[in-house]
């Protein structure tokens, strides 16, 4: 696998002592695993035809519960061995990676343009928007949010945008709070009272002054909150509310391969190690931009 | 206003949202008069079903009936039990305590010294023996651990029931794996809250006057480090009370969150109802208490009022 440098600008211009050279380089170095796995993880997803061995929802009903190749009674064909109707558990891992990523990247964004939109605004008018918006959040956040989501999945029914549209509202308050925050402080500078002496029209002081200065910010939310949402996915598809079969999703599988834990250990195993192996990236990811980033979030 | 006052004014919005967001998202579609008559009904049966259930009222009326009654703790009657509702739920809240109150012990008990072992020795092996671990505890979705909790100590090593009721060898399992939900993120803060702390002129100046590291660390340092920590895990309890949901459906534990599970299958709203409430309540509780907690410990608090 070859890995990728992703060119970045240093995030401190005045790089000029040869001890600060290899900082910046460094906290780069952080960044470089990450993408690189996780632009495996997207390889595979998209070429998961090509590489799947199987078809992942083919039954080999003669070849249930096999184990993994390499012990004992597995077949050479399945190398991770096969689930409780015989599928081919490596091509179910392969296909599960098309359904985690996308709807977690999709939930972020439509969170991050809830989030944000309400965060400037609440952070610049103040006032009633500001505390209707501050109490929507603490409501939010007062309550266990999966709760929320179980009833109203489960009322809605377990369509895909509703997983969406209940990820993204888990997601929103996150970018709202800091957004806010950062528009508090970003308002009273200098160039943003400059903007409006001048006669800056309000959209055009928040779009062309404050929102520039927020974007890397919302990036590095972005990228730690795609994290938990997967799991909050998996979650869900895991309780049978998320994902629906035949789309094969790693929660789902976690929870189809519960029933047989006592007799295939490899069914559970499997599909939460690959969630863990991308949650625990994007993670990575997450910390390492907000290293280069926004050195200020590091302490917290 | 004073802070206390002030807060409880905020919590009582609080519960108000919650209870409405609950009572807007259940009756966003599905009739329960359809879940519980049986074969094929008449439209007369069905209209006396929505009759009985008191769902045939417009929602602005089972709104204000709902909320006066929540009041006096009165979710109506369950529609698949045919009993109290606010009944059933705390007939079930003694088995979703326990795993809660045991998880937050633990995860406090392993992750909180941690924490603050990786600030005392920050830059050193232990620090980052620590950290990594933080960092995979966060990426791990909780119910995978706990299947492989099963899959190791249930199903290996026979030293644990795989699920179910009863003593405490049930207990450990579930509440392990509930502990493993928050524990990461306790153990992070705890260490940056306590590396906050450190660099303070009043650790220096009691170094500086002889007193061992341990005494520093244990009586300077975590009283001003635990005033974050409490707050935070104040606040956790909401992921914990949403974890057992979760956690008692993987064990098989019969606590609220099964209840909850259950009833939301059949439309049950009155269970629903009270469960919600009930669960919210418990968290506005903890987070009173917390408030407490904080004037007993800081000072400053203390003394503003």
């Amino acid at each position: 696998m070859t890995t990728r440098v992703v060119p970045l600008k240093p995030s401190a211009p005045d790089v000029t002592s040869e001890k600060t050279t290899f900082r910046v380089r460094r906290r780069h170095l952080k960044i470089v695993l990450p993408i690189a796995v996780l632009c495996a993880v997207v390889a595979v997803a998209v070429f998961a035809p090509a590489l799947a061995p199987f078809d992942p929802t083919a039954q080999h009903l003669s070849l249930r519960l096999r184990p993994p190749s390499w012990i004992k009674g597995g077949d050479p064909r399945f190398l991770l061995g096969t689930d409780h109707l015989g599928r081919d558990i490596l091509s179910r891992l392969y296909y599960g990676a098309r359904v985690s990523l996308p709807i977690a990247l999709a939930a972020t964004t439509t969170g991050a343009l809830i989030g944000i939109t309400l965060g400037l605004l609440s952070g610049y008018f103040r006032g009633i928007v500001d505390s209707i918006v501050t109490k929507l959040i603490d409501i939010q956040l007062s309550f266990p949010f999966i709760l929320f989501a179980i009833a109203v999945i489960a009322i809605s029914g377990p369509k895909l945008y509703m997983l969406v549209l209940v990820l993204a509202a888990r997601s929103w308050t996150t970018f709202a709070r800091v957004v806010r925050g950062e528009t508090f402080v970003i308002g009273g500078n200098d160039y943003v009272v400059a903007a409006r002496a001048l006669g800056a029209s309000q959209p055009r002081v928040i779009f062309r002054h404050i929102l520039p200065n927020i974007l890397p910010l919302a990036v590095v939310i972005g990228t730690l909150d795609i994290g938990a949402l997967i799991i909050l996915e998996s979650t869900l598809s895991f309780l049978g509310l998320g994902v629906q079969p035949p789309t094969v999703s790693w929660g789902r599988e976690l929870s189809e391969a519960r029933q047989y834990i006592q007799l295939a250990w490899w069914t559970t195993t499997f599909p939460g190690l690959a969630l863990l192996v991308v949650v625990l990236f994007v993670n990575l990811l997450g910390d390492g931009l907000r290293d280069i980033l926004d050195p200020r979030l590091r302490a917290r | 206003m004073t802070r206390l006052t002030q807060r409880l004014f905020h919590f009582a919005i609080v519960i108000l949202g919650v209870t409405t967001l609950v009572f807007i998202a259940l009756r966003m579609t599905g009739d329960p008069a359809l879940m519980l008559l049986p074969g094929d009904p008449t439209p007369e049966d069905i209209m006396l079903a929505r009759q009985k259930l008191g769902v045939d009222q417009p929602w602005m009326t089972q709104y204000i009936t709902f909320i006066g009654n929540a009041f006096r703790g009165n979710f109506g009657v369950s529609f698949q039990h045919g009993v109290d509702a606010t009944g059933l739920v705390f007939e079930r809240l003694p088995a979703t305590a326990a795993l809660a109150g045991s998880a937050l012990l633990l995860a406090a008990a392993f992750a909180i010294p941690l924490g603050i072992l990786a600030a005392v020795f920050r830059g050193t092996v232990i620090d980052l023996i620590v950290m990594v671990l933080a960092v995979i505890g966060q990426g791990v979705p909780f119910f995978w651990l706990g299947l492989m909790l099963i899959l190791i100590f249930g199903v290996e090593l026979r030293w644990f029931p795989t699920g179910g009721y009863g003593g405490w060898q049930h207990l450990i399992l579930p509440s392990l794996t509930l502990a493993g939900y928050i524990a990461a993120s306790t153990a992070r803060l705890a260490r940056s809250s306590m590396l906050e702390v450190l660099g303070r002129d009043y650790m220096r100046t009691a170094r500086a006057k002889g007193l061992a590291l341990h005494v520093v660390v244990l009586k300077h340092g975590l009283r001003n480090a635990a005033i974050p920590l409490i707050t935070f895990l104040g606040l956790q309890m909401g992921l914990l009370l949403g974890g057992t949901v979760v956690v008692e459906e993987i064990f098989g534990w019969p606590g609220v969150g099964r209840l909850l599970l259950q009833a939301i299958s059949y439309r049950d709203y009155p269970v629903v109802q009270a469960a919600t409430f009930i669960l919210a309540m418990i968290f506005v509780l903890v987070n009173i208490l917390v408030d407490l907690i904080y004037t007993v410990l800081d000072p400053r608090i203390r003394d503003q009022r």
